[in-house]
């Protein structure tokens, strides 16, 4: 396995500063052009919501959306906010693979790759939460808060790993970088 | 975990005693600390210097938001050395990272400090506050994820030795 705290130690300086500077530019483009816009949230958020929806009904649940509201039908609804778009996390882990040293390909064919599995995994999770509402309602703020963790942690941390390993040019049973 | 009684046990048994240790001090003691210093330190002062401009804030357990005069949405700041640093800095303890978890704390002592300070400065009006708020957020997320990465991985180097 490659030590990843070699691999990040040796660039840390520079990993810092570039993820930084990524996320203070995203951020002010984000204050100032793209909240007030308004339409990439509305987009991510409308079409979680339409991907859960077929999906749930496609498995035989009574579901509906009103705007940014998704319920099934004698329950409550779920509402997805702007925080719960996940566009923040695919910001978070394209900075990571942008920082990161690699092929700028490479980054681009990554970076796709993760903001499409985040945008998949994040219909799951509307769809959990709207199914959450079924059968443990009196835990839905828990779940909620936790989702995360269950959701897109892992495979974030998976394909930053991943990514460790392209980036660097190594593969995980020849790696370049020094094992102890 | 350096101490010489550890030696006698296994690693992974070392691990599972410093998880479960570290898991009933942060449950017991350290989440009802971060609590009461939020409910009676913090936030007080917050709203104090909040109704002086009009701001409003928005008061959960372990986390202050604050909304001013002209803004729809919360922004601002948690409590550290919650979930997010206990849960990596086991993983550091466990595979003897001392320069990580030294760093990790180095970091949560700083956001003692830094975005309360925005938070104080947002609530004024000052945007570019608020936008530290928000990058200090994603950062904070960024620290956290890392950290784990580090610290999985050391240990599961650690296990194949």
């Amino acid at each position: 396995m490659i030590e990843l705290d070699k691999a990040i130690s040796n660039q840390l300086l520079g990993f810092v500063v570039k993820a930084f500077c990524f996320y203070a530019v995203w951020q002010i483009s984000y204050d100032f052009f793209i909240h007030p816009d308004g339409r990439v949230d509305d987009f991510l958020a409308l079409t979680v919501i339409s991907g859960a929806k077929y999906l749930l009904s496609l498995l035989g649940w009574d579901i509906y959306s009103l705007g940014r509201l998704i319920y099934i039908d004698g329950y409550r609804s779920v509402e997805v906010l702007n925080g719960c778009n996940a566009l923040a996390l695919m910001v978070l882990y394209s900075g990571f693979i942008i920082a990161f040293n690699g092929k700028v390909l490479n980054k681009v064919k990554f970076i796709i790759f993760g903001v499409f599995i985040i945008f998949t995994l994040n219909i799951v999770r509307i769809m959990s939460f709207s199914l959450a509402t079924v059968y443990f309602q009196h835990h839905w703020d828990l779940f909620h808060e936790f989702s995360p963790f269950l959701f897109f942690y892992p495979v974030v941390l998976f394909l930053w790993y991943q990514w460790t390993i392209v980036g660097q040019g190594t593969t995980p049973s020849q790696p370049r970088l020094s094992l102890r | 975990m350096d101490n010489s009684w550890t030696r006698n046990y296994s690693f992974p048994a070392q691990a599972i005693f410093t998880i479960v240790v570290s898991l009933l001090l942060y449950f017991t003691v350290v989440r009802q600390i971060r609590i009461r210093v939020n409910s009676e330190f913090i936030y007080p002062v917050i709203v104090e210097k909040a109704e002086a401009v009009n701001a409003k804030v928005v008061f959960s357990p372990r986390r202050i938001g604050i909304i001013p005069v002209g803004h729809d949405s919360p922004r601002g700041f948690g409590i550290p050395f919650g979930g997010y640093f206990w849960l990596p800095f086991t993983l550091f303890l466990i595979g003897r990272d001392k320069r990580f978890a030294l760093s990790l704390s180095i970091y949560h002592l700083f956001l003692c400090i830094a975005p309360p300070f925005a938070a104080l400065l947002f609530m004024k009006g000052s945007n570019l506050a608020g936008t530290f708020l928000q990058i200090n957020e994603m950062v904070f997320k960024l620290v956290f994820l890392i950290c784990l990465l580090l610290g999985v991985s050391k240990i599961i180097r650690v296990l194949k030795k």
